[in-house]
């Protein structure tokens, strides 16, 4: 364990990074008004180029210049269990993390600091973003120290270093090509990028010439000539568009996962994959809170599923690179054998309970609204009253489809677990010990009390999850029983 | 219950819990109601904020061109939500009522979803006291709990006269001191129950 006794630094490579880093925040956080003055460029003409250099160099100079005072100012400590660091740039601020309290740890070594072999070291704390400490920029040797020394005061066993082969024979899973290649089709991260960057998109789409968009459709008809049909022609359109969402989609699952390797530690799990940046995430075992196995629609045709393990804290959040702890590209057996490894007795599901059969009126109401709403849209839109008469068909074919997504859902909570299943064409299950459980609701809608029954809805540490429409004697009797669990033991996080 | 994860270690607790029929049973502890002032603040609170609505709807200028907000009748209905609103809160304070178990926190409230919400004491990371100022004109605070986690909280607890906020507020925070130095308070985790404190 290497202890620190003395303030250190970071490398003084870090000033680059915290530079870049800050530069991109900065562009991030004011990306509208960039792109509104990256159009704007009459402003450039008014204001001359010259001036405008000027400008740059000016911000570039006043970045540098904190960059270096951030870097000067920047200080962390161990000793013993104990994580200091100091940081700030008019009010330095001194966060110290007691090692039990860390929640999550987390290395990561960016592509643009591999060169300099340095990595990113962040811990979190249950108290949420605020408290989360981040050593941007740490050589890679002192980054993986400082981690095995904070495993260790959480009492982990941390892998002995004369002897890396007992680690590599205990690998416990390790995701094929073909098994990221599938995970990227069956999760579509392209759409999630996509929808992220939808504002920068919604902003520079209505700056597309309308030549750009009359060029498509003149290529689009002529390819409809020669092809002998405009139909094909889209229809190849439409499938291009797709097959580059799904490349789209294979490209980041492999730019994430590609050589992921999830090696168990003693108590621990520890996680590294990345094909440019690399990441590296510990998970000890007693510290999770909840696992939710997820099986997207087209993954389960593929018979591809994730595991997401959460912890308590910011770190839960998947849509954070490197956040959440997700075990990817997983087959059926796979998941089954590591959710039993990490839980023993979750391998297979239990039968489960569903829901009362009020549930299945109330699905079907909050699915005919939306459909009610999008055809009297419709109808307005386009001036015809006759797509009104098609919402009783449209309602009823709703039917079926509030039934089975009724059947899909299935809850059980026994001793040892909670089981919460949903979703008709995806599938996520949620596993918690209901020891684990922060707070616990009951409700009763009016509607609900008429007919004695309640929803009950558990916090747990990345949200909530509601097993809704039980009765209501079943709803407390099921509340008393996880308080009952939540206050017996002795593990208060 | 029979093997345990290994993080929970039942024999550190007395509170009989099996057979589950010995359950402490959530839904038979009497509530207590929370100070009967509480409703003429909840009361108070929707009539400012959509009164103000109501004066600024009849005393601002109506821009050009919108029909809807020159319609003369808009502060008359700002004014009937306002009464609407408040007389549903006035119910809804009448109706709230808490309990502090020697374990956990429940506080019931709502009108057409009636809510009962339960933090169990050992999950609770951090509690605040709180009172604005027509909570102070009235004597009242509210307090709010937060557990790990959460960026927001996740129990507030309004209406409680000061004496009793300050009664609940003590009792959780020495729970959470004896959680966080186990070795220093006491060796066995939980501290004796104070369910004498609050009747």
């Amino acid at each position: 364990m290497a202890e620190t006794s003395a303030w250190r630094r970071l490398s003084p490579w870090s000033v680059v990074f915290i530079l870049l880093k800050g530069a991109v925040r900065t562009a991030r956080e004011n990306l509208p008004v960039l792109v509104g003055v990256g159009a704007g460029i009459a402003l450039i003409e008014r204001i001359g180029a010259r001036e405008l250099i000027a400008a740059a160099i000016a911000v570039a100079v006043v970045g540098a210049a904190i960059s270096v005072v951030y870097y000067r100012r920047f200080r962390y400590h161990l000793t013993g269990e104990v994580l200091r660091v100091r940081r700030g740039l008019l009010e330095v601020v001194e966060i110290e993390l007691r090692a039990d309290r860390i929640q999550h740890i987390g290395v990561r070594e960016p592509l643009s600091m591999r060169p300099f072999g340095l990595a990113v070291v962040r811990v979190s704390t249950p108290g949420g973003g605020k408290h989360d400490v981040e050593l941007p920029g740490i050589r890679r040797q002192r980054a993986h120290e400082l981690v095995d020394a904070l495993t260790n005061a959480r009492g982990e066993v941390a892998p002995p270093d004369d002897d890396p082969h007992a680690l590599a024979a205990d690998v416990r899973f390790r995701a094929s090509p073909l098994g990221i290649t599938l995970h990227g089709v069956a999760n579509q991260s392209i759409l999630v990028a996509v929808a992220a960057a939808a504002p920068i998109l919604a902003q520079l789409i209505p700056r597309l010439e309308g030549a750009q968009a009359r060029a498509l459709g003149e290529a689009v008809q002529e390819l409809g000539v020669r092809l002998g049909s405009h139909t094909a022609a889209w229809t190849l359109l439409a499938l291009t568009a797709l097959a580059l969402l799904l490349a789209g989609s294979i490209l980041i699952a492999w730019v994430q996962y590609a050589g992921y390797e999830l090696r168990r530690e003693g108590d621990r799990y520890a996680q590294r994959s990345g094909l440019l940046s690399r990441q590296e995430q510990l998970l000890a075992t007693p510290r999770v809170q909840a696992i939710d196995w997820v099986e997207t629609a087209v993954g389960r045709a593929l018979g591809r599923s994730y595991l997401v393990c959460r912890q308590i804290g910011s770190a839960s959040k998947v849509a954070e690179p490197g956040g959440a702890f997700v075990i990817p590209a997983l087959d059926r057996q796979a998941a089954a054998r590591l959710l039993d490894e990490i839980w023993p007795g979750t391998a297979t599901t239990p039968a489960l309970h569903r829901p009362h059969r009020a549930y299945r009126r109330v699905l079907m109401l909050r699915a005919s609204l939306p459909a009610g709403l999008i055809f009297t849209l419709a109808a307005a839109a386009m001036g015809e009253p006759r797509w009104l008469l098609a919402l009783p068909v449209a309602l009823l074919a709703l039917w079926p489809l509030a039934y089975a997504r009724w059947r899909a859902f299935g809850y059980r909570l026994d001793d040892r677990f909670l089981w919460v299943r949903r979703g008709l064409l995806g599938r996520r299950r949620v596993i918690a010990p209901p020891a684990r459980a922060q707070r616990v609701v009951v409700s009763q809608s009016l509607l609900q009390r008429r007919r004695e029954l309640a929803s009950l809805t558990l916090t747990l540490a990345h949200g909530p999850v509601t097993i809704p429409y039980i009765s209501a004697a079943e709803a407390r009797r099921l509340a008393d029983r996880v308080l009952a669990a939540v206050e017996t033991t002795r593990a208060h996080l | 219950m029979s093997e345990q994860p290994e993080h929970v270690d039942e024999a550190a607790f007395a509170n009989e819990q099996v057979p589950l029929a010995s359950l402490p049973a959530h839904e038979q502890v009497a509530l207590e109601p929370i100070s009967s002032r509480y409703a003429l603040r909840a009361a108070l609170g929707q009539l400012v904020g959509w009164g103000v609505a109501a004066a600024a709807a009849w005393l601002l200028p109506i821009p050009e061109g919108v029909r809807f907000l020159g319609s003369p009748a808009l502060p008359w209905l700002l004014l009937a939500i306002a009464a609407l609103a408040s007389s549903l809160a006035w119910l809804d304070g009448r109706r709230r009522a808490f309990a502090l178990r020697e374990h956990d926190l429940i506080y019931a409230r709502g009108l057409a979803v009636r809510q009962t919400v339960i933090v169990p004491v050992v999950r609770i990371q951090h509690i605040e006291s709180a009172s604005g100022p027509i909570e102070r004109a009235l004597g009242l605070e509210r307090l709010t709990c937060f557990t790990a986690g959460g960026l927001s909280a996740d129990l507030v607890i309004r209406g409680l006269d000061q004496a009793r906020a300050e009664r609940v507020r003590d009792f959780v925070l020495r729970r959470i001191q004896a959680r966080e130095k186990p070795q220093a308070a006491e060796p066995e985790p939980e501290p004796e129950p104070m369910r004498g404190e609050d009747g």
